[in-house]
């Protein structure tokens, strides 16, 4: 006898410029007090969109950059991210960095490589004890409850993005991915200052997005070797190269291979 | 090429979606809609117990495209191309080279039964054409 499948119900927006997508579980899924829940996750990221973004010219970090606004003068989340970011660069060697080198040589501070992790799994936070998959632009959180299947998640193979290069079986926890696949080269190497070349996508998977997302990136920005960062984090990860060749820590889906 | 593959897999990841649903199985079936210059239908794998079912025709910048599925207990068993109409030649090499990778690609993306998918940042077009949204549509009332 197979499982009972729970009722399911998707919900989808595009905010910060990419489809972020709810799916609830279980029963009562059109009553009111659920409605409620999936607003407060939309609401809540379009509200760091507004603080955070930096293609608005009126969000605080645009005015932060040009020098209108302080931190301390600023929305609070600001403060927080900014001590995250400090943070993410200390546990990652400086592979991940919020201050990103222009052309002319200065620097400019973009958190955008963290805030997304950062806003998702606080949005998430907002759902603690529901059957959900949050994915937002392909990073995902995951909670399923007690006698429910685990969630199924897909990983994206980034050099033929219409097949799946591995499937991970999550109760909870988060997946991100980073790479080049669906935006070109936007990572940029913080010692070279150039753009990553030889890997082609990373996923990381572990208890927080907030994480999984800065060590998906810092791996994606130190090359092929990037996997290395992960070690005694808690956290698993599956690299793959631009010429096709993947590579997986220990835990990673059942890894070895 | 990626695109109409992309746009292929969606339409038909969709139609899987829907076949999911045991309320609406039998209810929810898409009529086949006559559409322009359609080439003749080649002859689908009759497949024991299974049901045929004649997605709708596709318009695309590219062209038009129709499907068969043949579900057998509740899975795709096998995707025929119905028509395939192309707007100038250039499609016509597109659809030479995705038609017959469609086929594999719906089989393998149902194989792997997935909730949901992980991929660098999906722009909002790229959504359009994505397994993700294919999945969230199965799953939108």
């Amino acid at each position: 006898m197979s499982p009972l499948v729970p009722p399911r119900r998707a919900w989808v927006e595009q905010i910060m410029g990419m489809p972020v997508s709810l799916h609830l579980r279980g029963p009562g899924l059109d009553s009111a007090p659920v409605r409620r829940s999936v607003d407060a996750v939309f609401a809540l990221l379009r509200e760091a969109d507004a603080v955070f973004s930096t293609y608005r010219t009126d969000s605080d970090v645009s005015r932060i950059d040009r020098g209108e606004l302080t931190v301390a003068d600023a929305h609070p989340w600001v403060a927080d991210v900014a001590a995250l970011c400090d943070e993410a660069r200390e546990h990652t060697g400086g592979w991940f960095d919020a201050w990103l080198p222009a052309p002319d040589g200065a620097r400019w501070w973009d958190p955008s490589g963290l805030v997304k992790g950062w806003a998702v799994e606080r949005a998430a936070e907002l759902l603690s004890g529901a059957d959900f998959c949050l994915n937002a632009g392909g990073d995902v959180v995951v909670s399923a409850a007690p006698g429910h299947p685990p969630w199924r998640v897909g990983v994206e193979d980034p050099r033929q993005p219409s097949r799946l290069a591995e499937v991970l079986t999550l109760t909870s926890g988060a997946v991100a991915t980073s790479g080049t696949a669906q935006r070109g080269a936007h990572i940029v190497d913080p010692y070279r200052r150039s753009t990553t070349a030889d890997v082609a996508g990373v996923t990381v998977t572990g208890p927080s997005l907030r994480w999984a997302d800065v060590y998906a990136t810092a791996a994606a920005a130190s090359g092929v070797t990037g996997l290395d960062l992960l070690r005694g984090t808690g956290y698993e990860g599956m690299l793959i190269g631009r010429d096709g060749r993947a590579r997986v820590t220990e835990g990673f889906a059942g890894a070895p291979r | 090429m990626r695109k109409i593959t992309f746009f292929l897999l969606a339409t038909i990841a969709g139609l899987i979606g829907l076949f999911s649903y045991r309320t609406s199985f039998g209810e929810a079936v898409p009529q086949s809609r006559p559409a322009e210059a359609a080439t003749p239908a080649p002859s689908p794998t009759v497949i024991a117990g299974g049901r045929l079912v004649d997605g709708d025709a596709v318009f695309t910048e590219y062209g038009t495209v129709q499907v068969r599925v043949t579900f057998a207990g509740g899975r795709v068993a096998d995707v025929v191309i119905l028509q395939k109409h192309t707007v100038h030649e250039h499609s016509l090499v597109l659809n030479e080279l995705a038609l017959p990778r469609l086929r594999e690609q719906v089989l393998d993306a149902q194989s792997a039964e997935v909730d949901t998918v992980s991929g660098a940042t999906a722009t909002s077009r790229a959504y359009l054409d994505s397994l993700q949204s294919a999945i969230d549509r199965a799953h939108t009332p």
